[in-house]
């Protein structure tokens, strides 16, 4: 385990550049490098995505994703944790979410990523709305969300 | 009573037509209250609110939670972020 873990959360507006976050979780003492990248998904059972767009009550959300990430420190000794989620119009294929950890052994980050993305998922205030081919708009509720979204 | 902003947010907001809804509750505020209140000033939120958490300074709280009237109070609907 890093003797400095570090966290990095962010709420973007604009795509989300993972190579730029790949130095955040390196460090000369582990061996694991996790990523899970959720993107736009164009159908959903016989439905067409025509846009997906992302709200957030962003200082909430903030501080959220920070308790998880610290929580999936001290659950999996991870080293360091990068979790960025765009908010706002998110083009189909495009990342909406990118989760990254590290630890000195891959368990760890094997078993911190499904964690952190799960309890995102149940507690983070952040909402998505699909808007059909249909025309049809609807806010996702997790309980229809039978096929979740990556 | 007491006259307090809860934020909306999401499917919420739209229900409401607005950020935010002002509520009546008496004092000392317990969040049970606020739901109730709720109904009252915003009844379009009637079918959500059984799904919905309340926020009290970014953080979740639970019905019988006693509530600071100075503090920032949000309605969270089902959360699909991710």
């Amino acid at each position: 385990m890093s003797a400095n873990p570090t966290v990095h959360i962010d709420i973007v507006d604009a795509p989300i550049d993972l190579n730029a976050l790949t130095e955040k979780v390196s460090d000369p003492d582990v061996g694991a490098h996790g990523w899970f990248v959720g993107v736009t998904r164009r159908t959903t059972d016989d439905r067409i995505t025509e846009t997906l767009d992302y709200e957030a009550h962003r200082p909430m959300a903030i501080e959220q994703l920070g308790q998880i990430a610290r929580q999936a420190i001290d659950t999996y000794s991870l080293a360091h944790v990068v979790i960025v989620h765009r908010i706002g119009r998110v083009p189909v294929g495009e990342a909406s979410i990118v989760v990254g950890c590290s630890s000195a052994h891959r368990v760890d980050t094997f078993a911190a990523l499904p964690w952190m993305m799960d309890a995102i998922k149940r507690d983070v205030p952040i909402w998505k709305r699909e808007t059909y081919t249909d025309g049809q708009q609807e806010w996702v509720h997790p309980d229809s969300d039978s096929t979740p979204n990556e | 009573m007491i006259k307090i902003q809860v934020q909306m947010f999401a499917g919420a907001k739209q229900l409401a037509g607005r950020d935010t809804v002002e509520v009546e509750v008496r004092s000392p505020i317990q969040a049970r209250a606020i739901f109730d209140a709720l109904q009252v000033a915003a009844p379009e939120l009637t079918p959500l609110i059984p799904s919905c958490r309340l926020a009290v300074d970014n953080r979740y709280v639970i019905d019988q939670s006693i509530i600071d009237e100075d503090s920032t109070i949000a309605l969270i609907p089902p959360v699909s972020g991710g």
